[in-house]
C-alpha cells in the first residue's frame, strides 16, 4: 500500500474526533497551537497544521518547526501496546528533530490526540483498517 | 453442550428472565447521558481466567444521547499470558431488547434458555472463540441501590456460582471446558467514570460443585479511597445467600504490591498514555468478619493482573479497572455450619488513573 494512507488516517481520524469528541478537539487545537509539525511515514513527508476551522495537511516542509519520521510497523507495534513510546524514541525507531519546546508541545498534543481517538466510537474500526491496509 | 448430572441444581428457570434483563436499549427513547448497564460473565477454569463483558453506555451531552455496545473479552492463562480486546459495536449489529436477557453483539452473544446461559464470542481483532454454556447453582439476587457517592448508585443483579461447560480456543490453543466455576452479574445505574467513588470487588468461587459454598467481596471508597463508603462480604450456602457481614463486621488488610514485568492493557492503545507497569494491586487482601457469633477469615492471594482502561465521562481522564486473578483461602463458620475450602478469586479494582 502507498504509504500516504497513514495521511489519510490521519485526516479522517481528527475528523471524528473533532466530531465526536469536541472537548478533545478543542484540547488538540489548543496544545497545537501554531505549530507546524512534519510528519515523515514511510518515507512520505507531510506537513500538518492547525488552521481554523480545520486541519490542513500538505506537502510543503520548508516551514515546519519539527519533523517526527516513522514508519507503518512502529505505529502498529505502538497502537497494539507492544512498544511504549519511551522505547520507540530511545531505540530511534521514531526519530523527532525539533527544538526541546516544539518536542514538548508535540508530545503534549500526541497525547491528547490519542485520548481523543479512544473516546472515538469509531477508532477501533478506523485503527484495524490501518493495521490491515 | 450437554451438562453432567453433578451441575444439576433444581433452581426454578423463571427467576432468571424476570430478575436478570437489559434496563436500556440502544434505542431507547428514554435514555439519559450517563446511563451505563453491562451483563459480566467470569470464568475461573483450572488453567485459564476469562471475563467477558457486554455493555451499552449512554454517551453525547444535553439531549443528543450517543448509545455504545461493547465487549470487553479478558483471556489469561497461569503462565501470565494474557489476551483480549475491547470491542465497540454499531447499533445496526447489536440487538438488546429492554426486558430481556439477552445480547447479541456482532459474531458475539449472551443468551438465557433452558436455564442456562449460552455465552458465545469471537472478537474480530484476535484469535479467540469462545462457547459455554453456563449452569446457575444459585439463585438470583438483585441489590437496588449501591451508594457510589453521594449522587451515584448503581444497581446489582448477582448469580455468584455457575458452572462453565464448553470450549475456548485461543491463538490455535484449544481448551475443553467440563465444570469450571464462574460467576455473572448485571450493573445498572447513572453513574459517571471517574465519579467520586472507588471499588473493590472479588468473587470467591470452589474449585468443585460438591462445595457448598460461595462469597462476594465488595468494598467502596471516595474517588482517592480515604474514606470507605461502603463494604461487605456475602456468602451464600448453595442456592441462597446465607450470611452477609456488612460494615464494622469486616476488617480488611492490604498486603504488599503485585509488580509484572509487562502490563496488558485494554484498549492496547491505552498503554501510550498511561505508560509503565505501575499499578497499585495488592499482593493479598486478607478480610475477617465477625458478627452474632459468625465468623469468616478470607486470604485472597493475587497471581496476575491486567487492566481495562475506560475514558472518564468528563474530558480527559481515564479509570482504570484492574482485572485480577488469584487464590483464595477461606474458614471460618456461620451458624452451625463450618466454612472452609480453598478456591480461586477474580477481583477487580476500580481506580482514577487520571
Amino acid at each position: 500500500m502507498p504509504p500516504a494512507d497513514f495521511f489519510v488516517f490521519l485526516r479522517n481520524s481528527l475528523s471524528r474526533i473533532a466530531h465526536e469528541v469536541p472537548d478533545a478537539h478543542r484540547a488538540l487545537v489548543d496544545a497545537m497551537g501554531n505549530l507546524r509539525a512534519r510528519l515523515v511515514a514511510d518515507g512520505a513527508a507531510r506537513t500538518i497544521r492547525f488552521d481554523f476551522p480545520d486541519w490542513t495537511i500538505y506537502a510543503g516542509a520548508g516551514d515546519a518547526d519539527l519533523e517526527v519520521a516513522f514508519d507503518r510497523a512502529i505505529i502498529v507495534d505502538l497502537i497494539d501496546g507492544r512498544l511504549t513510546m519511551e522505547d520507540a524514541i530511545y531505540q530511534e525507531r521514531l526519530r523527532m528533530r525539533g527544538s526541546v519546546e516544539t518536542i514538548e508541545r508535540f508530545h503534549g498534543a500526541l497525547l491528547i490526540y490519542l485520548e481523543g481517538l479512544i473516546r472515538t466510537p469509531g477508532a477501533p474500526v478506523m485503527l484495524e483498517s490501518y493495521r490491515k491496509a | 453442550m450437554t451438562p453432567s448430572v453433578t451441575l444439576k441444581r433444581s433452581i426454578d428457570a423463571t427467576l432468571f428472565p424476570t430478575a436478570d434483563f437489559w434496563h436500556m436499549a440502544p434505542h431507547s427513547p428514554h435514555t439519559r447521558p450517563g446511563f451505563k448497564e453491562w451483563s459480566h460473565f467470569s470464568v475461573l477454569g483450572a488453567d485459564f481466567d476469562l471475563l467477558m463483558n457486554f455493555s451499552l453506555m449512554a454517551g453525547g451531552q444535553g439531549a443528543k444521547t450517543r448509545m455504545t455496545p461493547r465487549l470487553t473479552l479478558l483471556f489469561g492463562t497461569a503462565d501470565g499470558s494474557w489476551d483480549g480486546d475491547v470491542e465497540s459495536f454499531s447499533l445496526a449489529d447489536t440487538t438488546i431488547f429492554e426486558g430481556q436477557p439477552d445480547a447479541t453483539l456482532g459474531r458475539n452473544s449472551a443468551r438465557f434458555a433452558n436455564c442456562r446461559y449460552c455465552v458465545e464470542a469471537a472478537p474480530s481483532t484476535r484469535d479467540i472463540f469462545v462457547a459455554l454454556d453456563l449452569h446457575p447453582m444459585t439463585r438470583p439476587v438483585i441489590a437496588n441501590n449501591v451508594r457510589l457517592s453521594d449522587a451515584e448508585s448503581v444497581r446489582w443483579m448477582v448469580v455468584p456460582h455457575l458452572r462453565a461447560v464448553g470450549e475456548v480456543s485461543i491463538a490455535g490453543c484449544r481448551y475443553q471446558v467440563a465444570d469450571a466455576p464462574a460467576y455473572h452479574d448485571r450493573n445498572w445505574g447513572q453513574f459517571a467514570w471517574g465519579g467520586a467513588y472507588a471499588w473493590e470487588w472479588a468473587t470467591i468461587l470452589p474449585p468443585g460443585v460438591d462445595q457448598p459454598w460461595c462469597l462476594v467481596y465488595s468494598r467502596i471508597g471516595n474517588r482517592y479511597r480515604g474514606a470507605t463508603l461502603s463494604q461487605s462480604l456475602i456468602l451464600w450456602r448453595r442456592e441462597f445467600p446465607s450470611r452477609k457481614f456488612y460494615g464494622r463486621d469486616l476488617s480488611i488488610t492490604h498486603q504488599g504490591m503485585l509488580r509484572r514485568d509487562r502490563v496488558l492493557r485494554l484498549p492496547r492503545v491505552a498503554s501510550l498514555l498511561i505508560p509503565g507497569k505501575a499499578a497499585d494491586v495488592p499482593r493479598e487482601i486478607i478480610v475477617t468478619a465477625h458478627g452474632y457469633g459468625d465468623e469468616v477469615a478470607l486470604r485472597m492471594s493475587f497471581d496476575d493482573f491486567a487492566q481495562v482502561v475506560v475514558p472518564n465521562d468528563r474530558w480527559p481522564g481515564f479509570t482504570t479497572l484492574c482485572e485480577i486473578k488469584g487464590r483464595a483461602e477461606v474458614a471460618g463458620r456461620v451458624g452451625d455450619e463450618r466454612v472452609a475450602f480453598e478456591g480461586r478469586v477474580q477481583a477487580e479494582l476500580n481506580h482514577a488513573a487520571g
